[in-house]
C-alpha cells in the first residue's frame, strides 16, 4: 500500500452540522471491507485499487471491471475532491433521519477519480453548489465506525 | 423452421386504491382472471407464468388457483420494479422456442397499505453490503439515487424543474380522462407543481409516483393462435432488456444502451412510434428517456415537454396516456404495458389516432416493448 502525509488527520475534524449528527444509520461492514473501515478509524481514506491494472473502484467489489483481477490493495487518497452532485432530503421515512431534515447528501468526486456518497459538515444545504472544492474529515460514530465526511476546501 | 410471432391476447387489472383490503395473491388472481376473460381463455390452458422478483405470489401458488394442468415455463427477473418489458421479452422467447404456449405475466402488490417502496423498506440494505457506503449518509430509497443522477443531469443539460413539472401536468390531464386513474377527479396546474414541497430535492411532491394497491396481468401466445381468440391480436414487434454496461457514464440512463438494440430488432426508429408509455417513477426520468431513446437530442426533452409535445391530443409523441405512475397507479410498469396494448387496440381513454407502433418502456431502458396491431 502507498503511504503519504497528505491526508488530513483525525484532529482536523471540523464542527459537525447538527442536522447530520446523532443516531445515524450505521454501516454493517463486510469482512472483506475491514481495511477500508480500519483506515478510516486511523484517519485515512483508502480506496480499493486493482493490483493488476491500478484501477480504483468504489464501492468495493470482488473483481476488477477492467481486467477481472481479484487481487487488490487499499490505496491512500489525498482526501480532496469536489461536489459532483447532491440531493436534499426534506421528507425522510427512516427513523435515523426523520428529525434531521432538511439535510444534504453529496456525491463527492475524489481527485483520484472515484465518487463516493457523503455529507458536508460545514455547508448548509442551500449553500451547496456542484463543483464546490472539498476535503475529507473523519467523523467517529462508534468505537468501530468512523465515517468519511467532507468540508469546504479553502486551501486553493 | 418458421419464426413464431408472439401477441398479447388479454389484459386485465383490478381497481387501484390506497388500501385494497385483499392479499397480494388475490390481487394477482383477480387481474389474471380479468385478462383470461378478455382473451377468452381458461385457467387450465395457461402453461407459463412470469412475475417480478419483488412480487410475493409464487408462480406455483398462482398455478394452483388457476387449475393449471402443466406449468411448463415460469420465472422471475431479479432487478426491481423495472422488469415488466424484460418479462415480455422472456415470455416471448419461451413461446417462440416452443417451451410454452400461453404465458401470463402478473403483478399484484399492496404498494400503499403494505410494504411501501418510498420507505426504503423494500429496497434498503440497512447499511449492509453496498448500503454501507451510501445509507449512513442518507441515501435511503430509490428516490435518493435517482434524484442524485437527475440533479447532475440538470446541471449538464440545463433542464429545469418547471419542465419536469410539465410531465406531471400533462399526465394528470391524461388521468383526468381515465376513470381507473387514482387522480381521475383531481386536476394539476404547473403552479401547483412548482409550489409543491420537495421530497428529495430536486424532486418535488408531484414529480414522484403514487404508491398503489392493485394488480395487473397480460396474456401472451403465438400470433397464429391469437387470430382465433376473442380480441384483435396485438403483435409484439420488439422486446428487449438491459441491466449493465461497463462504459456507462454517470448521467446516462439505460435507455442509451437499450435503444440501438430495440430499434434494430423492430426495424423501426423513434420517429416511427405513434405513442409512448415511459416508466415515470419520477417525472424527470421521462425527460431523460425521451432523450436517451433518441426521440429528441440530449437537452431537448425538457423543451419538448414544455411545448406540449407529450400531450395525447396533438403532441409530437403522446406519453403516458393513462396517467402513468404519477397519476393513474404505480404498478411498476404493468399499467404501462396494459396501456400500450390498449393504444395498439384503439381502446385507450386518451386514444391516439391510427396507432401502428405503441412504445412501452418499463424502466428508463431496463426493458422496452413495441406493440402494434396485427399487420395481416
Amino acid at each position: 500500500m502507498t503511504t503519504s502525509n497528505d491526508a488530513p488527520s483525525p484532529d482536523a475534524a471540523a464542527p459537525i452540522e447538527p442536522n447530520i449528527l446523532g443516531d445515524r444509520l450505521l454501516p454493517v461492514p463486510e469482512p472483506e471491507h475491514a481495511p477500508y473501515w480500519d483506515a478510516l478509524r486511523a484517519g485515512e481514506l483508502r480506496i480499493q485499487r486493482c493490483t493488476s491494472c491500478d484501477t480504483l473502484r468504489h464501492s468495493p467489489q470482488p473483481m476488477c471491471p477492467r481486467c477481472r483481477g481479484s487481487e487488490y490493495e487499499w490505496a491512500l487518497m489525498s482526501g480532496r475532491g469536489e461536489v459532483y452532485s447532491y440531493v436534499v432530503t426534506h421528507q425522510a421515512t427512516n427513523a435515523a433521519f426523520r428529525d434531521k431534515t432538511p439535510f444534504a447528501t453529496v456525491l463527492i468526486q475524489l481527485e483520484e477519480g472515484p465518487r463516493m456518497a457523503s455529507n458536508l459538515v460545514d455547508v448548509s444545504p442551500e449553500d451547496i453548489e456542484i463543483g464546490l472544492p472539498v476535503e475529507v474529515v473523519f467523523h467517529p460514530v462508534t468505537d468501530e465506525i468512523t465515517l468519511p465526511l467532507f468540508r469546504r476546501n479553502t486551501s486553493n | 423452421m418458421p419464426t413464431t410471432e408472439v401477441a398479447v391476447v388479454g389484459i386485465g387489472e383490478t381497481d387501484y386504491s390506497r388500501d385494497s383490503g385483499r392479499s397480494e395473491l388475490m390481487l394477482s388472481l383477480q387481474a389474471i382472471n380479468a385478462a383470461l376473460e378478455d382473451a377468452g381463455l381458461d385457467g387450465p390452458e395457461v402453461d407459463g407464468l412470469m412475475t417480478w422478483s419483488v412480487d410475493t405470489s409464487p408462480e406455483a401458488a398462482i398455478a394452483e388457483n388457476l387449475g393449471v394442468r402443466d406449468l411448463k415455463w415460469f420465472g422471475q427477473i431479479n432487478q426491481a420494479g423495472n422488469v415488466g418489458a424484460a418479462l415480455v421479452a422472456s415470455a416471448s422467447a419461451a413461446i417462440r422456442a416452443g417451451l410454452a404456449e400461453v404465458v401470463v405475466i402478473y403483478r399484484g402488490v399492496n404498494g400503499r397499505s403494505g410494504r411501501r417502496y418510498g420507505s426504503g423498506e423494500v429496497t434498503g440494505r440497512r447499511g449492509r453490503g453496498a448500503g454501507a457506503f451510501s445509507e449512513p449518509f442518507g441515501m435511503l430509497t430509490p428516490q435518493h439515487g435517482l434524484a442524485m443522477t437527475a440533479h447532475r443531469r440538470m446541471h449538464e443539460t440545463g433542464t429545469t424543474s418547471r419542465q419536469f413539472g410539465m410531465v406531471a401536468v400533462t399526465e394528470r390531464a391524461h388521468a383526468n380522462r381515465n376513470p381507473r386513474a387514482t387522480f381521475h377527479d383531481r386536476r394539476l396546474s404547473i403552479e401547483e407543481h412548482q409550489e409543491s414541497r420537495f421530497i428529495v430535492e430536486p424532486f418535488r411532491l408531484y414529480d414522484c409516483c403514487l404508491e398503489t394497491d392493485g394488480g395487473g396481468a397480460l396474456v401472451l401466445t403465438s400470433l397464429e393462435r391469437a387470430r382465433s381468440l376473442k380480441q384483435p391480436p396485438v403483435e409484439i414487434k420488439a422486446a428487449a432488456q438491459f441491466a449493465f454496461a461497463a462504459d456507462r457514464e454517470y448521467t446516462d440512463t439505460a435507455a442509451k444502451f437499450l435503444a440501438p438494440r430495440l430499434w434494430a430488432q423492430a426495424g423501426l426508429g423513434p420517429s416511427d412510434m405513434d405513442v409512448a408509455q415511459i416508466y415515470d417513477h419520477f417525472a424527470p426520468f421521462v425527460v431523460f428517456a425521451l432523450e436517451d431513446y433518441g426521440f429528441v437530442e440530449r437537452g431537448e426533452g425538457g423543451p419538448l415537454v414544455e411545448s406540449g409535445g407529450i400531450a395525447w391530443d396533438g403532441g409530437l409523441l403522446p406519453v403516458n396516456t393513462s396517467g402513468g405512475h404519477l397519476s393513474e397507479a404505480y404498478m411498476q410498469g404493468m399499467n404501462q404495458l396494459l396501456e400500450g396494448v390498449r393504444q395498439a387496440r384503439g381502446t385507450s381513454t386518451a386514444q391516439v389516432k391510427d396507432v401502428g407502433a405503441s412504445f412501452v418502456d418499463t424502466g428508463i431502458g431496463t426493458g422496452a416493448v413495441i406493440f402494434g396491431p396485427d399487420a395481416r
